[in-house]
């Protein structure tokens, strides 16, 4: 796992490549679930949107957004949980669980860059066949505000991908996690739980009242919706944008960097069950 | 190819305590009973032998199968396969290897046979022609074309299992681990596979280690057969010496002529087990200890022989013996503690 140059370990790119197209075959397997997740998405999305208006009756602004900002904010913040929202915490603890990471093992790959290769061709694809057409209907349909500056489109996505990169290294410590404390099912709860409230993908976490609003915004769950749905309303003025991303970034590597040392601990303590 | 000197692996056990709050107590609990699954195996493997490694469950088989394919680290002793520590060197190991568990599928679930395979193929950066030419031949044994396009999860067991061989050898490894290849597949698939084994052996010169609970996959495919129980080897060698080791015993029926010949007097002095029944005489005896040549050589000098045949031990009733007895043995020692 360490010293990734040594001679006959498998090429970065080749680990990328693989690993994406892994990833893309394995979501075209399940075409109905990306169908679900569309209508599902969909549903939650129009139900924030239609409590922001409706709070929003009669009036300009509640707490510095305008009524446009404001309901494209939820939806955005919204829509992209189907690119960034992973299920590698459940498929590593299972492999685990399951006795299948001594067949994971048997690849020349290194295993913690194959898994997010392998999500990111996940979240891929569901860019094409969920988020694009939900962003389609929604900013059709919900009216919302698309981005004034041109730049703000490359820049939502740069964000975009650390935010999913975000995602991915504290899903993989919640799957090393469940493996080693046994319970898988308790941390899939908390997990959903923790992002659903401390991501932003409800309400702007400037929202949150007084003392919990600068520790909620300085978690590295902020950078998966917050960050990058404030990006797209332009609520960031251009020069200064570099700063959310860099912070987006750091809480990317630094995940990166302790999801490495966790499998790596994990792989040392691993007892493969069965035959 | 394969030099395991002294290898051991020890796991700590404890009982688990209930709940999450348990569960994290637990994570952080020292000590518990250490408990040495594999014993200090000394085990060379040299190129292009085809061995058996066969064990009751629980013997440390699966164990000492990780250790060589790098997904477990040993707690002590050396192995080295192929020049490399396994684990150590995992990246850089797996690719001189194929494994193949009969428990778990190396394919993707979901995903079509043939999918899985061009994966595979790119993931191990083997070229297109090489490629092709693999399958082809994996074909004209495994018969794996019809299955080429089919998702993992609808095959059956003995079709999933040929395609998991194949797809252990698409990077054309020199060593090859096959453990309980054959668990829960019918006669003919068996039969395929056996096959298949002594093929690349033969062509390509593959070595392989085979983990097996049928003893008639060793006694087809391996001349040479390692036995381990409670982590330890003991018995190395010869496939056919097995049976002899284990105190396997030959049989003779002998019919004599005449009724009155059959006494004790006529096998007296040697080392036989005997029975009398009418003028049928049944003895039993250890290859090393006589050879039928002589007992024949004897009888006939001492009694008219009407007709007489010889049969070998039968290997499971041998091995299936020792296992009960290694059961026996590890249920006293368990109560002994």
């Amino acid at each position: 796992m360490s010293a990734s140059s040594r001679a006959g370990d498998l090429p970065a790119s080749v680990t990328a490549r693989t690993g994406c197209r892994l990833g893309m075959q394995l979501v075209l397997a399940y075409r109905f679930e990306a169908l679900v997740q569309l209508v599902s998405a969909s549903v939650v999305a129009l139900l924030n949107w239609s409590l922001w208006t409706a709070i929003y009756q009669g009036r300009d602004q509640v707490v510095g957004r305008s009524a446009a900002e404001m309901t494209t904010y939820v939806v955005v913040a919204w829509v992209i949980t189907t690119f960034y929202g992973t299920r590698v915490d459940q498929e590593l603890s299972g492999r685990f669980r399951e006795g299948l990471i001594a067949v994971d093992l048997l690849r020349p790959w290194d295993l913690h860059l194959h898994h997010y290769f392998r999500d990111l061709g996940r979240a891929g694809t569901a860019l094409l066949i969920t988020t694009l057409p939900l962003f389609a209907w929604t900013g059709g349909l919900l009216h919302l505000r698309a981005p004034r500056h041109w730049w703000t489109w490359p820049v939502f996505g740069i964000s975009l991908l650390l935010a999913h990169a975000i995602s991915f290294g504290f899903a993989w410590l919640v799957g090393v996690a469940s493996f080693r404390l046994r319970n898988a099912a308790g941390l899939a709860h908390l997990k959903a739980t923790v992002i659903g409230v401390l991501s932003g993908s409800l309400i702007p976490l400037d929202l949150y009242p007084g003392v919990m609003r600068p520790i909620v915004l300085a978690l590295p769950f902020q950078g998966m919706s917050h960050t990058p749905a404030n990006i797209f309303t332009e609520r960031i003025p251009w020069d200064q944008v570099w700063q959310p991303l860099g912070v987006q970034l750091a809480w990317a590597v630094a995940l990166f960097i302790v999801g490495r040392r966790a499998l790596r601990g994990a792989l040392r303590a691993v007892v493969v069950q069965g035959g | 190819m394969i030099e395991a000197r002294q290898l051991s692996r020890s796991f700590r056990t404890f009982a688990r305590r209930p709940g999450v709050l348990g569960a994290v107590r637990d994570l952080f609990r020292l000590g518990g009973e250490e408990r040495l699954a594999v014993d200090g195996v000394d085990l060379h493997v040299a190129a292009g032998e085809v061995v058996g490694f066969i064990g009751p469950n629980g013997a440390g088989k699966s164990t000492t199968i990780k250790m060589m394919t790098g997904v477990l680290r040993p707690t002590g002793g050396s192995l080295r396969v192929n020049g490399l520590e396994p684990f150590r060197d995992r990246r850089r190991h797996v690719r001189n290897i194929g494994v193949v568990y009969g428990q778990r599928t190396q394919l993707w679930w979901d995903l079509a046979v043939v999918e899985a395979f061009d994966l595979l193929a790119a993931i191990f950066q083997v070229d297109r022609d090489t490629y092709r030419r693999r399958l082809e031949r994996f074909d004209s044994v495994l018969g794996i074309r019809p299955l080429l396009h089919q998702p993992v999860r609808e095959l059956s067991l003995g079709q999933r299992m040929r395609c998991d061989i194949a797809a252990a050898l698409i990077h054309g490894p020199p060593l090859l681990f096959l453990d309980e290849p054959t668990i829960g597949l019918d006669v003919a698939v068996k039969r395929r596979i056996r096959d298949f084994i002594g093929l690349v052996n033969e062509e390509e010169g593959t070595t392989v280690l085979l983990t097996t609970h049928d003893l008639s996959d060793v006694e087809a495919a391996c001349e040479r057969v390692v036995l381990i129980d409670h982590g330890r080897v003991l018995f190395d060698g010869p496939t056919p010496a097995l049976k002899d080791s284990l105190g396997g015993r030959r049989r003779m029926v002998v019919d004599l002529a005449r009724e009155e010949d059959a006494t004790p007097a006529l096998v007296e002095g040697l080392p036989v087990v005997w029975e009398i029944d009418g003028a049928r005489l049944t003895l039993r005896f250890r290859r090393d200890e006589v050879t039928a040549g002589t007992l024949i050589g004897v009888l006939t000098a001492r009694a008219e022989v009407a007709d007489l045949s010889v049969e070998e031990p039968d290997i499971e009733d041998v091995v299936a013996r020792f296992y009960e007895d290694a059961d026996a043995r590890r249920l006293a020692a368990m109560e002994a503690r």
